[in-house]
């Protein structure tokens, strides 16, 4: 730190920064030379290698090129896949939906036909009762009418003489009959 | 975006499995409770018509005697008995 603040002050002392025309004293020939020997022993192997730069760059133009040109086919296959992929989920939709109806329709069937089952088996009941009522008045009717009739008879033919004259009436009748 | 793609269909077909199973659970139930209801309405309707075929039965037993009394005496007067 201490040398580099003694520049400024050599600087201020000394007459300032000038430019030196002396070419001998510059070394501009040399600094000539040296360049062009630079120029003419560097020239194949500086030419080999922007050569192979080139090539490179071209190299790396045409990968480049090729990797759009595969992005794009990608692209385009990605984009099949997604037009290919929206109508298998618009199929996928659309079966759903067939599907959800045919399952629908056959619960529907199977509970339709269950409670056909449930109908008939309660007209089945009914009928039975009904059956079953009429049946019931009509033994009614029977034990009533014969309950009657006997009571009928007993009290039509209780007495004798009355008992007598139908038998002979009857007997009389027979012997018409039989002649 | 492949995998992207298929694993939006999966996603799609869990989807519309889940909404058939769904759809399928919700509907059953359904049927379930009209079956209950028509059960119930046919037990109604069978309980009415029994009340009224023993009501009917009650009504006709009761004037059973004398329509069979009536009877009697009518064929007893055609007999002359």
């Amino acid at each position: 730190m201490e040398n580099f603040d003694q520049i400024f002050t050599l600087l201020a002392e000394s007459e300032g920064i000038s430019l030196n025309l002396d070419i001998l004293e510059t070394g501009l020939i040399n600094i000539i030379a040296l360049v062009g020997i630079l120029i003419y022993v560097g020239r194949d192997f500086l030419g080999s290698s922007l050569e192979a730069r080139k090539s490179d760059i071209v190299t790396g133009v045409q990968d480049a090129e090729e990797r759009l040109n595969e992005a794009n086919k990608r692209l385009t296959e990605a984009q099949k896949q997604l037009t290919q992929a929206n109508v298998v989920i618009a199929e996928i939709r659309s079966e759903t939906i067939a599907t959800k109806k045919v399952l629908l329709n056959a619960d529907a069937s199977q509970s339709q036909a269950d409670l056909k089952t449930r109908f008939s088996r309660a007209l089945a009941t009914s009928r039975t009762k009904e059956r079953q009522i009429f049946l019931e008045v009509k033994q009614q009717i029977i034990t009533l009418v014969l309950k009657r009739t006997a009571t009928r008879a007993q009290e039509a033919f209780a007495p004798k003489d009355r008992a007598t004259a139908l038998i002979n009436e009857t007997i009389t009748k027979l012997e018409g009959d039989l002649l | 975006m492949t995998a992207q793609y298929e694993q939006e269909l999966n996603s799609v077909r869990k989807e519309a499995q889940l909404e058939i199973t769904n759809s399928q659970k919700i509907h059953k139930e359904i049927l379930e409770i009209e079956l209950n209801i028509s059960q119930k309405y046919i037990d109604n309707l069978l309980d009415t018509i029994t009340k009224d075929l023993l009501a009917k039965k009650t009504t006709a037993l009761n004037s059973l005697d004398s329509i069979v009394q009536s009877l009697c005496v009518e064929i007893e007067t055609r007999l002359s008995i």
